[in-house]
């Protein structure tokens, strides 16, 4: 008898861990929720209006960094932390205390900037372990805050509009359908060993090269969940994971020039990343390429003409001149595409579609897929630029002249594609490049060349196509309007991950090479560094 | 333009490591990071005597190692908890003489860069190489500027040279660890913090554990090879709330020791952390002070802070320097600046007093100078400053306070100062006297200022050469025997020299505060020992406030206890 009662005993006290751990994960949500509830149901201050939108955030984080450098580690630290924000809206949908104009700070008395700081205090450092009284305390007191700044905003935007009435006026939130969506992923753990063993290695390989002055390489890896729900009753909660590998390094030229080369990997599984042999290898190329360039004669002219843009140096200038302009902004100074609705933005043969769905191209893994954006709207496909014509643009839950609903793209781009219709193959764009050249009456046509953050540039020589790397030269930026004398695209497709504004931190953008009508490269004018003196102590003999 | 240096003690008791202390030379064998550091320091000047016309007549590494742990949680919940390495090189190059040299009036320049964690030679020297070679282009270009700036310019007023020698020591002592369990420490801080959750009225607390073991080496062109260690640990307790008319109250308690061992017990945390909810309590209801004119007694605490800020910040040896400088007692040596029954001095070697450890205890300043005591006033007359290496007129030589967080260049800071009384009265005497004085003023109270959060202290002459110091508990003490009552809001304010001027007496009992004081040479680690002082005239300021209001809806966790 006795033994049954220690072993119901034992059953029961495993029951109830079971529950507490089954709890632990929804402690979070219904203490936000409960406060949330509150909220919209109590928090008034007499004669101001009650909140119409109140959403809260918690954001749950690991990173962890390494880097090295000449072989050694110079840091390998990372955490776990947690961060809560609060936002509340008074108002309505067509007007609240948001998208105010001319706002900003007013720092013109010590009671100013305490308010302006306190107004700041609505998003906070949490606890990150789970505490339902805790979370409860954090956002009664970070909803309170939110709710008297937003109060005040909404006050001084009606007297501001009052004095300077703005000539056209758009609501302020789109009403969308509430969605509720609970995914989970695994976290990205990292093997701390392991890879401070790679990274150093990897760093190793600049020890060959005695004219590489400062060089390292870094990986980190972030691994987050990100919790929404707002009063509207959208309730998502998503992970968002990737890890990101840099490889830097740079030398000095002997007439003084700085050079460097640096390339960026981002992908959203461990498993994804080269192995230490492919990364090896690459690195040597780096190397190879930044020896390559130093003894490349300098670029000394300016030239005005047509450019080839292959492998990464394609999507780059997409991804950094066209995409940005994709995103739907409000306000007079937005320099985004949304007047040219309809209008032809690229060539015929060029269509652009975003595509959040996409997981892969071929076998590269499309590291900005997601299902909802930060404001919960489910994000879908988009046809953005269609046989140059562009139809549409990305929106988020802020409305503007063009958009009265958002398509999920608060984060901006996800998988960003270039389509081509016309394929040309590498060889004959080099000849349409040469053709054009001709056509110029100039010897030679630029060819540009990229990894990410850093293009090599070539002059491809009329008489026999030759091509001769060059260095030092400065491209100066494209206008939208460039984008439209494109003249021809290749076969090809590179993808390149670029960092975002949204949860999964990522997106991606994809495009063939092409041959831009024309771009201006002019000589480099940053001022020269001096030789060293003192030699590179790894390759003194004299010691 | 920066007007105000700010410094900020905060509470602590400390004690600080007495690991081995060699006075000479002890180790045969010479350190990694040393002779790594002499190779490279030998073959850069080496080379800038064969290839240069221009080359360094002084040149020293400092490499700060520090290895660092932090546990926080807030109502029985984690914040964070984690730690890390650093390891910081400072390079300190020098072209021209000891007359005129390249950091002539460019105070503040920093020349740090990280440098690998490991113990690789190749990696480190690669940090060191281009590190030099950068520097030393850099100090050629000063240098030459400077030149024709003094060929060009109006006789400065202080004829100071730009540096001192000083005689180079070669002391290595074993390197400091130290053994932090974390989650000892994530259990400890989540079990005091959760305290606070029966305060529904307090909106922010917090308990933190910090702890680092850090060595310094020091390799210089003098011939100097240093190192030496410092471990320390500290725990803090804070609580904030707001008052019904918006003002934002906090109080708090830290304390340092060597090691966590050395760190008050749980139990007596708890208590303190009952003590810090309750106070925060206490001054949420307690009345608003008004503005005030008359006599106070300071703690020996509180008159440390007040000494630190008003007195040690000013007797700083560079700011005696700059034109921009307010000069408050530059002029004044051999004068009185304090009651003849004062004497001040600033004594880093002390590690203890009366059975407590020092925070402001050190072997060598960042200078590589070994501490020394400097005597700064003795009977009410201003004999000396705190010096580093950058000499003033009249005093050439550093006496061992050139001190800096790592990453910054050094200047002249406090280490241990200790105020000292050559006539005193018990503290009993010491209130009866401060109960006539307020007769005698004809006022209806006086003040008791406890304890001192910190303050700040604008020594430029560009700003108001006034301080201002924020105690947190301060206490009415009336002349008719009612009890004392707790008020808030006060700041006290004022000039330096009418200040001093104004002390009348004090009491038998020095009292230390340790603390972290913030300068433009970083976060030092400071002691301030003082016996508590009756001032005959002291004038507070009602402190700036918000005008938030409390929050409009009731604590959750007090809702749903009702």
């Amino acid at each position: 008898m006795k033994r049954i009662i220690s072993l119901s005993l034992i059953l029961a006290i495993y029951t109830c861990q079971i529950l507490a751990q089954q709890n632990q994960s929804n402690v979070v949500l219904s203490a936000l929720k409960d406060e949330l509830k509150r909220s919209v149901t109590d928090l008034q201050l007499k004669n101001f209006e009650k909140p119409y939108f109140i959403e809260y955030r918690v954001q749950d984080v690991y990173t962890y960094r390494i880097d090295a450098r000449f072989g050694a580690l110079t840091v390998s630290s990372g955490g776990r932390s947690r961060r809560g924000s609060a936002q509340v809206r008074v108002g309505n949908y067509d007007f609240d205390n948001t998208n105010s104009f001319g706002g900003g700070f007013d720092f013109s008395s010590v009671e100013s900037i305490m308010d302006a700081f306190e107004s700041t205090q609505s998003t906070q450092v949490l606890p990150y372990e789970d505490d339902y009284d805790t979370i409860r305390q954090r956002f009664w007191l970070m909803t309170d805050s939110a709710y008297k700044s937003a109060v005040e905003q909404i006050a001084s935007k009606r007297a501001s509009m009052k004095n300077n009435p703005p000539d056209e006026v758009y609501p302020d939130l789109t009403k969308e359908t509430p969605v509720t969506d609970i995914s989970e992923a695994k976290k990205l753990e990292i093997d701390v060993p392991k890879w401070e063993k790679t990274i150093k290695n990897l760093s190793a390989v600049f020890k060959n090269y005695p004219d590489i002055v400062n060089s390292g390489v870094s990986m980190f890896v972030y691994s987050s969940d990100n919790l929404m729900l707002n009063n509207e009753g959208f309730l998502i909660k998503k992970p968002g994971n990737y890890w990101g590998l840099n490889i830097q390094a740079d030398t000095l030229t002997d007439d003084g020039q700085t050079l460097g080369v640096s390339r960026f990997f981002y992908g959203k599984q461990l498993e994804s990343i080269n192995s230490e042999a492919e990364l090896t290898k690459i690195v040597n190329e780096m190397a190879d390429l930044l020896m390559k360039t130093r003894s490349a004669p300098k670029f000394t002219e300016t030239y005005i003409g047509p450019v080839l843009l292959t492998e990464n140096a394609a999507p780059t200038i997409f991804a950094g001149n066209f995409a940005p302009n994709l995103i739907n902004r409000r306000g007079e100074g937005s320099r985004d595409l949304s007047d040219r609705i309809n209008r032809r933005v690229l060539p015929s043969f060029l269509s652009i579609t975003d595509n959040p769905q996409l997981e892969k191209i071929g076998n590269t893994e499309l590291p900005g897929t997601y299902k909802f954006d930060s404001q919960g709207i489910e994000a879908k496909p988009l046809k953005l630029v269609e046989n140059g014509i562009l139809r549409n643009m990305l929106t988020s839950r802020t409305p503007t002249k063009f958009s009265k609903q958002s398509n999920g793209r608060s984060g901006g781009i996800s998988n960003l594609i270039v389509e081509n219709s016309v394929k040309k193959t590498f060889t004959e764009l080099k000849a349409e490049l040469i053709n054009q050249c001709k056509l110029l009456n100039i010897p030679y046509g630029i060819m540009l060349k990229g990894t990410h953050s850093g293009v090599s540039i070539y002059k491809v020589y009329v008489d026999d196509g030759h091509e001769e790397l060059v260095r030092s030269a400065n491209i100066d930026g494209l206008n939208i309007q460039d984008f439209r004398q494109i003249l021809a695209a290749g076969d090809d497709s590179f993808t390149i991950n670029v960092p975002s504004r949204g949860d999964s931190n990522l997106s991606s953008v994809t495009a063939p090479s092409i041959l831009m009508e024309e771009m201006v490269l002019r000589k480099d004018t940053l001022p020269k560094t001096r030789p060293f003196i003192l030699t590179n102590p790894y390759f003194d003999k004299t010691k | 333009m920066k007007l105000s240096l700010p410094s900020y003690l905060t509470r602590g008791l400390c004690i600080l490591i007495i690991f081995s202390i060699f006075l000479t030379t002890t180790f045969a064998e010479t350190n990694f990071l040393i002779s790594v550091l002499e190779e490279e320091q030998q073959r850069a000047m080496r080379m800038f005597k064969d290839k240069t016309d221009l080359p360094p007549y002084f040149m020293s590494y400092l490499v700060t190692d520090t290895q660092s742990w932090s546990v926080s949680a807030s109502q029985g919940v984690l914040i964070n908890s984690g730690g890390g390495k650093s390891r910081v090189l400072d390079t300190v190059l020098r072209v021209g003489d000891f007359k005129l040299d390249n950091t002539h009036n460019r105070a503040g320049f920093r020349n740090s860069r990280s440098l690998p964690l490991e113990d690789d030679k190749d990696a480190i020297k690669s940090v060191l190489w281009t590190t030099t070679d950068r520097i030393y282009k850099d100090a050629v270009e000063s240098f030459s500027q400077n030149k024709t700036r003094q060929d060009t310019r109006a006789v400065e007023e202080n004829l100071a040279d730009d540096f001192s020698g000083t005689i180079a020591k070669k002391e290595l002592t074993p390197s400091v660890s130290q053994k932090v369990d974390l989650k000892a420490l994530e259990v400890r801080a989540k079990k005091i913090s959760a305290i606070f959750k029966k305060y529904p009225q307090i909106f922010n607390s917090s308990v933190s554990f910090s702890a680092s073991a850090t060595n310094r080496y020091f390799v210089s062109t003098e011939g100097a090879s240093l190192q030496h260690g410092k471990n320390l640990a500290t725990i803090s307790i804070q609580a904030s709330t707001r008052a019904e008319d918006g003002m934002d109250l906090a109080r708090y308690e830290i304390f340092n020791a060597a090691t966590i061992s050395g760190l008050p017990s749980d139990e007596e945390l708890l208590k303190i952390a009952e003590t810090v909810a309750k106070d925060v309590i206490n001054l949420k209801n307690a009345p608003l002070a008004e503005p005030y004119d008359g006599p106070a007694i300071l703690s020996g605490r509180a008159s440390g802070v007040f000494f630190h800020e008003i007195f040690g910040h000013r007797i700083e040896g560079h700011r005696q320097k700059g034109s921009t400088e307010g000069n408050t007692f530059t002029k004044r040596v051999n004068q009185e600046v304090l009651p003849s029954f004062i004497s001040v001095f600033d004594d880093p070697t002390i590690p203890k007093f009366s059975g407590e450890d020092l925070n402001g205890y050190y072997l060598f300043d960042e200078e590589g100078v070994p501490a020394q005591k400097a005597s700064l006033v003795e009977n009410g007359i201003l004999k000396n400053f705190l010096m580093s290496r950058s000499p003033i007129q009249g005093f050439s030589t550093s006496n061992g306070h050139g001190r800096a967080s790592a990453g910054l260049s050094p200047v002249s800071r406090q280490g241990n100062l200790f105020v000292q009384a050559k006539q005193t009265v018990s503290n009993k005497r010491l209130r009866e006297m401060l109960i006539e004085e307020i007769k005698k003023q004809g006022k209806p109270f006086g003040l008791f200022l406890e304890d001192i959060s910190g303050g700040f202290t604008s020594t430029q002459r560009a700003g108001t050469q006034s301080f201002q110091v924020n105690p947190i508990m301060v206490y009415r003490v009336y002349a008719d025997g009612r009890p004392d009552e707790l008020v808030r809001g006060v700041d006290l304010i004022g000039t330096p020299l009418t200040s001093f001027s104004k002390i009348i007496a004090a009491d038998d009992k020095p009292e230390i505060f340790n603390g972290i004081c913030g300068a433009e040479s970083g976060w030092v680690p400071v002691s301030a020992i003082s016996p508590a002082i009756l001032v005959s005239q002291i004038e507070t300021q009602k402190r700036a406030k918000s005008n938030r209001l409390l929050p409009i809806l009731p604590p959750p966790t007090a809702q749903k206890a009702n």
